[in-house]
């Protein structure tokens, strides 16, 4: 089944993907952002908050967004 | 805080229109990467076939030039690749589908749900919303206003128009223009989020950008901020702009100032510590004195310190006075000291004959 995935980690990008029927959440993220914990991400499913246990559904949109982020300082 | 279905067909028209212009300007800045990248490439092409000849016939030397140029630009067109794949400028898809109304109403509920609401100000021109309070390590910094100018989207893609005001400011000591490590005249530094920030721009997906500055905001970053939370409460010195801390601030007694240790010398006079403004050195002896301590030649009125002034004059004028005061004393060996010219031929003619 396809998913639409938003990373908005490192160069960020948005993308159709293909999962397993009955990938869980919590395997998906893994799958995407290896060596990554979760717990510094914002992962939503379809703009919602949802257990990591939960089984992704055809169509569904997943975004992950650090909630760290580096600033910096520049010329603006 | 408004309703998002009385706005979101206005946002999403603004937004359209605005992503559209940034759209047309994005293709145009990736055709002439992708023709400058040809252009490289076939360069490339020709420089590997001259160094093949060179090879061949043996030319040591210029085999050795050619590789370095070949490598040179090997570099650069190695980087030229990486900006393109990596910058969200040059992955527009010409035929990705604008966002609709629909969706622009899905991204200010998912704003309502993350933030607790929206605005839209100014004649529907900008969309903000507003953070918790927020705290960089033990740093009180209180809650942001994140004010998206709608109008301003598609003007440059170099140009992030985001304010991010402070509702509860709690500037750096030494400057009131950063309210943030990372925040100055209003202006983010987003950083690592540059280039998903360009991302959700393009894609109309406004959650996620201000969702991406909240981010940025609640995280610190050691290696480059405006101001480092350990100089947060140092003034800034008014000289330099350094920092200043109670170990090496000075007091200037003229100025009635505090300045950094770097900024401050000692008069040589009265030995007291004063700000480079207010010490003044002497053309004399080139010491620095306190500008209460330099006086002035009575005479020609030029800065001189105490040490070098001589009955009220400075060295010159006084040499002078006293050249003048001899002169007056004999004014007989003023005619002589004028007719002096005239013996030198006398003494060239000796010259040679001694020689």
């Amino acid at each position: 089944m396809q998913i639409l995935f938003i990373n908005n980690d490192g160069a960020g990008f948005a993308d159709y993907v293909k999962v397993e029927p009955d990938t869980s959440v919590e395997k998906f993220f893994n799958q995407q952002l290896p060596d990554r914990p979760a717990a510094d991400f914002l992962i939503r499913v379809n703009r919602q908050p949802v257990p990591r246990d939960y089984r992704l559904q055809e169509g569904d949109r997943v975004t992950m967004t650090p909630t760290k982020i580096a600033g910096a300082l520049c010329a603006c | 805080m408004q309703h998002p279905h009385r706005h979101a067909v206005r946002v999403a028209t603004i937004l359209r229109r605005q992503l559209e212009r940034l759209r047309v300007a994005d293709i145009g800045r990736t055709t002439e990467r992708r023709a400058a990248l040809t252009t490289r490439m076939v360069q490339l092409t020709e420089l590997a076939q001259r160094m093949n000849r060179a090879w061949r016939c043996q030319y040591h030397g210029a085999s050795r030039r050619l590789q370095r140029r070949f490598d040179r630009q090997l570099a650069d067109l190695v980087s030229e690749i990486n900006f393109l794949r990596s910058n969200p400028e040059h992955d527009g898809d010409p035929g990705r589908p604008l966002p609709t109304p629909r969706q622009v109403l899905d991204e200010l509920r998912q704003i309502e749900d993350e933030f607790g609401g929206w605005m839209l100000e100014n004649g529907s021109r900008t969309l903000s919303v507003e953070t918790d309070p927020i705290t960089l390590e033990y740093l009180h910094l209180g809650r942001f206003r994140l004010a998206l100018d709608l109008h301003r989207l598609g003007d440059s893609p170099h140009v992030f128009p985001l304010r991010v005001e402070a509702l509860e400011p709690n500037p750096a000591a030494g400057s009131d223009r950063v309210t943030h490590p990372h925040v100055r005249d209003e202006c983010l530094c987003t950083g690592d989020a540059t280039a998903p920030l360009g991302h959700a721009l393009r894609d109309g997906r406004l959650a996620d950008v201000f969702m991406l500055v909240r981010n940025v905001l609640n995280t610190y970053n050691p290696d480059s901020p405006y101001v480092s939370i350990d100089d947060w409460e140092a003034e800034g010195c008014p000289e330099c702009g350094g920092s200043m801390y109670e170990d090496t601030r000075c007091w200037c007694e003229l100025c009635d100032r505090d300045y950094c240790d770097e900024c401050v010398g000692t008069c040589q006079h009265c030995s007291e510590t004063t700000c480079y403004g207010c010490l003044r050195t002497c053309d004399h002896c080139e010491e620095t004195f306190c500008r209460q301590c330099m006086t002035s030649c009575g005479d020609c009125g030029e800065a001189c310190c105490p040490g070098c002034l001589d009955d009220d004059l400075c060295p010159n004028c006084h040499e002078t006075k006293e050249n003048d005061d001899e002169n007056q004393e004999d004014p007989i060996q003023e005619p002589l000291q004028q007719e002096a010219p005239a013996h030198p031929p006398t003494v060239q003619a000796s010259q040679p004959t001694a020689a």
